[in-house]
């Protein structure tokens, strides 16, 4: 129950390209369902086919979860005919006051540039039958977003993660989108949200730090945090982290400026910041060194010296 | 097995005719109605799977005041107060308010519908077995029906022989009242297979009325929501804050060294410490 062995059995099926077999078409489709791979073409190239041609031989409840997976594949990749077809399907099984064939018809609508129809549809069937529906406040925040209405679709996650206030990947989401709309504070309070679900997850240190260090200020107690967790990012990253090192940098030459801030330890941490970034970029892209050695001159971390010594690592 | 002075008793084939196979006819059949009947009040009123969002709301909001608990420590001083403040603030704080969700005594008190639910599943239960049991000593009360191959002692004799009334007898005969209860709570089993999981089993229901008279939780096993609430703005009130990124520029520091391999310049270069797990 792995990739690989998803992987096995679409070669397998590939190989036998129509005349594929009702086990391995059903073994596809049942680990793409429970792995959630997003492989939409081939879901709707082979859930079509089993559909069509082995029905009968599925289970009810085995046929409906197809027919949902292989409608949102194709909506996926565009294939408005099949998905016509399937959703039509579902919808005359289960008419209206279903949220999944609410959700899929508004997917339909919505891939298709018919926004208005979606919207329609979603508010006749949502706010009536049932206005807390996981499924469908999520597709709303999704349309409004497709419409460029960020601040629409803020409003709208913020209500929804007051009620689920557990959802993770909700306040990932309204983080990006406070960033989009330049929120920065707004967003600095969904990634500590997000710290507390994943506390050692590196990119949301890096992140929280970055809208930190944006955030700013004169006083610098913002770049002193951000510093803080650049330095968590890189201490569980084990220094590998670039952006981490890079905020390093960029918060020693911002704090370098304020008075008082900057002890003994502090300054050298930057410069050990940009040490490291040197010897990486040596390593990694030589042809890049030149300019990231000028940027860390303009931050005053690095001296001739270190360059000289990356210089070395270099030739080596 | 006999006593000594006994002689097997020889029993008359119409017993096995018109009262052995009957009864179990009877007993299978009336099950069988007593399973449909109960499905049917079950799918037609669907209680209990409604979604209260105010009532989810207050579940969500401990299960963030627990995270909080756990993984304070990589929340900065001001965001820690911020999302305390969310939580017990004097008057607006969400522990502050009475809790929506009721608890179980509550829910039997004020609302009928629980009431009336639990009465129709226990006279559901009930009616046909009162029935069923008038039906049984009337028509087949009093036969001896077979016996058991292997021995009992004598205090069995309420058990296995219910309805006749005859010291003298050996305890491994059984009457026909008693093979009835012991089909009644055998037989779920043989329902479970023809069934699979929608078969109603009696003793599971008598189980759990049992634990609902028995303790003072309610139905679920919920504790009362008020005190839940309480206990959380306790919890929450004297939680040791400390910030766990404390010196974590050291640490990165000397993990930076280590990757550089240079000779450290100001100080031995520790072995880089980790942040510890929550």
């Amino acid at each position: 129950m792995t990739l690989q062995h998803l992987e096995d059995i679409r070669e397998i099926i590939q190989a036998r390209g129509q005349r594929a077999s009702f086990e391995d078409l059903q073994t596809y489709l049942r680990l793409v369902r429970e792995l959630k791979v997003r492989d939409s073409e081939v879901v709707a190239e082979y859930g079509v086919l089993l559909l069509r041609k082995f029905k009968k031989q599925l289970s009810t409840e085995e046929e409906l979860l197809t027919t949902e997976q292989v409608a949102t594949a194709a909506i996926d990749c565009k294939a408005f005919d099949a998905a016509f077809l399937l959703v039509t399907a579902l919808r005359k099984r289960f008419p209206s006051s279903s949220q999944r064939t609410t959700r899929l018809v508004e997917m339909y609508f919505e891939a298709k540039g018919q926004l208005e129809k979606a919207r329609d549809n979603y508010i006749t069937n949502t706010l009536d039958v049932s206005p807390d529906s996981q499924y469908l406040l999520k597709r709303q925040v999704a349309l409004e977003k497709t419409q460029d209405n960020i601040q629409g679709a803020i409003d709208l996650l913020c209500k929804y993660v007051d009620l689920f206030m557990m959802d993770r990947e909700a306040w990932e989401e309204l983080g990006e989108l406070y960033l989009q709309a330049q929120m920065f504070s707004q967003a600095a309070h969904c990634y500590e949200e997000l710290l507390l679900h994943q506390a050692h997850h590196i990119p949301y240190h890096v992140q929280y730090a970055d809208i930190l260090y944006t955030i700013g200020g004169s006083n610098g107690n913002n770049f002193r945090t951000a510093r803080s967790y650049y330095a968590a990012a890189v201490q569980l990253s084990k220094g590998t982290n670039v952006r981490a090192l890079y905020g390093l940098c960029a918060c020693s030459a911002q704090l370098s400026g304020i008075k008082g801030s900057v002890g003994k330890d502090q300054e050298e941490l930057g410069r050990k910041a940009a040490e490291l970034l040197q010897k990486l970029y040596a390593a990694r892209s030589p042809d890049k060194l030149k300019m990231v050695t000028e940027l860390l001159k303009a931050q005053g971390l690095t001296s001739g010296a270190s360059t000289s010594k990356a210089g070395t690592v270099l030739l080596e | 097995m006999s006593s000594q002075g006994q002689m097997d008793l020889v029993l008359d084939r119409d017993v096995r005719d018109w009262v052995l196979v009957p009864l179990t006819i009877s007993i299978f059949l009336m099950m069988l109605i007593r399973q449909y009947v109960t499905q049917v009040f079950l799918s037609s009123n669907p209680s209990g799977g409604v979604f209260n969002p105010k009532e989810f709301r207050e579940k969500q909001i401990m299960a963030r005041a627990g995270l909080l608990k756990q993984t304070c420590g990589y929340l900065s001083d001001s965001a820690f107060k911020a999302r305390k403040a969310f939580f017990i603030a004097k008057d607006t704080g969400a522990f502050h308010k009475k809790p929506e969700q009721k608890s179980a005594q509550d829910q039997l008190m004020n609302n009928p519908d629980v009431m009336t639910d639990m009465m129709k599943k226990n006279l559901g239960g009930l009616v046909p077995q009162l029935a069923m049991g008038g039906f049984v000593s009337y028509f087949f009360s009093g036969f001896i029906m077979g016996r058991i191959p292997f021995p009992l002692s004598p205090s069995f004799r309420i058990m296995l022989q219910r309805g006749v009334d005859l010291p003298s007898l050996d305890v491994t005969y059984f009457t026909s009242l008693s093979y009835y209860i012991l089909l009644l709570f055998g037989l779920n089993g043989t329902f479970r297979l023809i069934f699979r999981e929608n078969t109603v089993d009696e003793s599971q229901m008598m189980r759990q009325q049992m634990a609902m008279g028995g303790g003072g939780m309610g139905p679920m096993g919920a504790p009362d929501p008020a005190k839940a609430f309480e206990a959380e703005r306790h919890a929450l009130e004297m939680l040791d804050y400390k910030w766990k990124l404390d010196g974590i520029e050291q640490q990165a520091a000397a993990v930076m060294q280590q990757q550089l391999g240079g000779q450290p310049k100001h100080q031995t270069p520790r072995k880089s410490p980790r942040l510890k797990s929550a």
